[in-house]
């Protein structure tokens, strides 16, 4: 759980980063919003954040549940 | 039980190493690097560097084939369950920076407006939803494909059927644009007939991926992504240090490239006289204004990929369900590592633009830069009716041609407004239009063509794991049988990767829109139907016939029918439409049979996908 929150709260973190310096980022590229190419970067990466908390979290429950994580046919 | 070979051993300990893997090809692709360019010091012509580039793709495919080669149906299909997260985001995130076209994405941020975020947004986003909604419960279910997924939830093999036919469609339009574009950008390196180069590419991608399956796409699609990452963060990171001293150019750009930019421009409009114009054709790219058209593309194609078959393909091969989080985990990263600094290169390339285009005069060819004739008659991968560089109208073929085409004044200063570049003109030409060496362009040129290599890998590998249980929704436990079955699905991809590619060279006037209508096949219908299979218990098996055919005439009525084409957004593309319609159908029409009709819920098949506790009710071929 606390790694869950603590990737979510990177990722929201890392959102709210965005917002800010692509307000104040220098100018803009060909019409598009500096925020605009800020979060096409931080897109991504908080998305795999999340992604990495949902492995923890899973990883966790089967570790809870008693059960293999993998599933391997060798 | 599976025997496993000596070369099958090799081949996992392998792919639970990706991250030396992925070392030792980048190492293998520097040193290439530095080896072309001593060629070219010695003074030999650029076209033996090509030539070296061009030769190396192919033994490097036979290589990875025959060091993946397999006789087991379950090592061609899934290798397993043995692959590591770390790979196969490696080889998802290379197919997913070829569906956001990575070679026109700097051409569409010259453009301007939102059109290029909804393409860098959009399949991330669709990546993200195809994981949190579908991704791990295909993976904990044990099916080797969402077909056989849905057959088993509905106890209908007809159902799976359906499912099937639509995915393979879907992946099969994809893969025709993959080649197309493959195909167009290997053009601009081989002066060979477009018929060789077809028959070159397909053969790259049969010898990958027939004899290893899911290792052969697997490994060589890393590879690719290792190569672009090397080709494309490369250059720009030396220039970042070059020019500003920072060496992340993913997120120094907004502070020092962007300003830079915005000063010249400045002055350019107080200039005025037509200074500045657009210097950009992109194919099809919404209008700048329109964000709410932006909005919708980048909605169609996060639900096309979502769903797509080289997003799904490789999960039934990962190790378990918390390992399909994490691989995505890595797609999504290592995609922002390569895409975050394709800003960063449309900035460099604008500046490089304005130092060599401003000022120039028709009277003096000595200001003219020389890479601007050297495209000539090359045409754009992305729209073969359109040259790659133009100079006030015409294909730019030397001076004189330039000077008469701008009214034969030589004393006039060229404008900027007057130079035309197609869209992935600005990638290709990038290490010209920056002062960097040669070999950038090269590498360049080269991820250019391997990255539709690897989406054309993944497409057809998934399609042949589809085929695989097509036809049978039981186990087969016999070796005979499950080798007849590896033959037939090599059979498929052969002929699949074969007409893909003809496809590709001789029928493709613009081969975005065969991927436009892969999308939307993936999106319109199979996303709605895999949601409503692992989420909703009351989905019926009727309700799923009857929503899938519904959808597919939807489809087939906007791609065919004139009368029905017209109910389209203007300014986008008609399957974008056609999706939002058939997602509209599919869902609809399964909720209403579903709700009408007694409830069937497959609850043994439910709990096991979704519970945490239970285990894989379906199971991969025993050979």
């Amino acid at each position: 759980m606390q790694v869950t929150l603590a990737a979510i709260s990177v990722a929201a973190g890392l959102c709210v980063a965005a917002m800010f310096t692509g307000n104040s980022a220098a100018s803009a590229l060909a019409g598009i919003p500096a925020d605009m190419l800020l979060a096409a970067l931080l897109i991504p990466v908080a998305g795999g954040l999340l992604m990495f908390a949902m492995a923890g979290w899973q990883a966790r429950t089967s570790r809870r549940n008693n059960i293999s994580d993998t599933d391997i046919d060798a | 039980m599976i025997e496993r070979t000596a070369s099958a051993n090799a081949s996992a300990s392998l792919l639970s190493n990706a991250g030396r893997y992925a070392m030792l090809a980048g190492l293998a692709i520097i040193v290439f690097a530095l080896l072309a360019m001593l060629v070219e010091q010695t003074g030999a012509p650029q076209s033996l560097a090509l030539a070296l580039t061009s030769f190396l793709v192919l033994p490097v495919a036979v290589f990875v084939g025959i060091q993946t080669r397999t006789m087991s149906l379950n090592e061609w299909t899934v290798a397993q369950r043995t692959c590591s997260p770390t790979f196969a985001g490696l080889a998802q995130a290379a197919s997913l920076l070829a569906i956001c076209g990575l070679t026109t994405l700097a051409g569409r941020i010259f453009h301007g407006g939102t059109d290029a975020m909804a393409w860098m947004i959009g399949p991330v986003l669709g990546a993200v939803i195809g994981t949190v909604l579908v991704a791990p419960y295909l993976r904990k279910s044990g099916a080797i494909s969402v077909s056989e997924l849905v057959a088993a939830r509905h106890s209908s093999r007809i159902v799976g059927l359906i499912l099937a036919m639509a995915s393979i469609v879907s992946a099969f339009l994809l893969c025709w644009s993959a080649m197309a574009m493959a195909i167009g950008e290997a053009s601009h390196f081989l002066a060979m007939p477009k018929s060789m180069i077809a028959i070159a590419i397909a053969a790259t991608v049969l010898v990958c991926i027939l004899p290893g399956g899911i290792r052969g796409s697997m490994r060589a699609n890393s590879l690719v992504y290792v190569a672009v990452a090397i080709a494309v963060i490369g250059p720009v990171t030396w220039l970042s240090i070059a020019r500003n001293g920072w060496p992340i150019p993913q997120l120094g750009y907004g502070i020092n490239i962007l300003a830079d930019v915005n000063d010249i421009e400045g002055q350019l409009k107080t200039i005025g006289g037509g200074l500045l114009g657009p210097q950009v054709d992109v194919p099809g790219a919404i209008d700048a204004g329109n964000s709410l058209a932006s909005l919708a593309m980048m909605l169609f194609l996060a639900c096309g990929i979502g769903a797509a078959q080289f997003f799904l393909g490789p999960v039934p091969a990962i190790r378990g369900r918390a390992a399909t989080f994490k691989s995505s985990g890595y797609t999504l990263m290592l995609t922002a590592f390569v895409l975050g600094a394709i800003p960063a290169l449309a900035g460099f390339a604008k500046l490089g633009l304005y130092d060599d285009l401003l000022g120039i005069s028709f009277g003096d060819p000595e200001t003219f830069p020389s890479w601007l004739f050297s495209f000539t008659p090359l045409v754009s991968a992305a729209d073969p009716s359109m040259a790659m560089a133009r100079i006030c109208g015409a294909p730019a073929v030397d001076l004189q041609a330039a000077l008469a085409a701008c009214g034969g004044d030589s004393e006039q200063l060229a404008r900027l407004a007057d130079f035309r570049l197609s869209a992935d003109t600005i990638t290709l030409a990038f290490g010209s239009i920056s002062g960097l060496p040669s070999v950038i362009g090269l590498l360049i040129g080269m991820a250019s063509v391997l990255l539709p290599l690897a989406l054309a890998n993944a497409l057809a590998q998934a399609s042949g794991s589809i085929v695989a249980r097509m036809a049978v929704a039981t186990d087969v436990a016999n070796p005979v049988l499950a080798t007849s079955r590896l033959f037939m699905v090599r059979v498929f991809v052969a002929a699949f990767v074969s007409a893909a590619a003809w496809l590709g060279a001789f029928h493709s006037a613009d081969p975005s829109i065969a991927g436009h209508w892969g999308i939307a096949t993936s999106g319109g219908l199979v996303l709605p139907v895999m949601i409503m299979t692992i989420w909703w218990g009351r989905f019926s098996r009727l309700a799923a016939i009857l929503a899938m055919l519904c959808s597919a005439s939807v489809l087939a009525g906007y791609a065919f029918i004139p009368g029905i084409a017209a109910f389209s957004i203007d300014g986008l593309p008609v399957a974008l439409s056609a999706a939002f319609a058939a997602l509209a159908v599919t869902f609809g029409i399964a909720i209403i049979v579903s709700m009408l009709l007694p409830r069937e819920t497959n609850r043994p098949l439910l709990d096991a996908i979704r519970l945490p506790d239970t285990a894989p009710l379906l199971r991969a071929p025993s050979w």
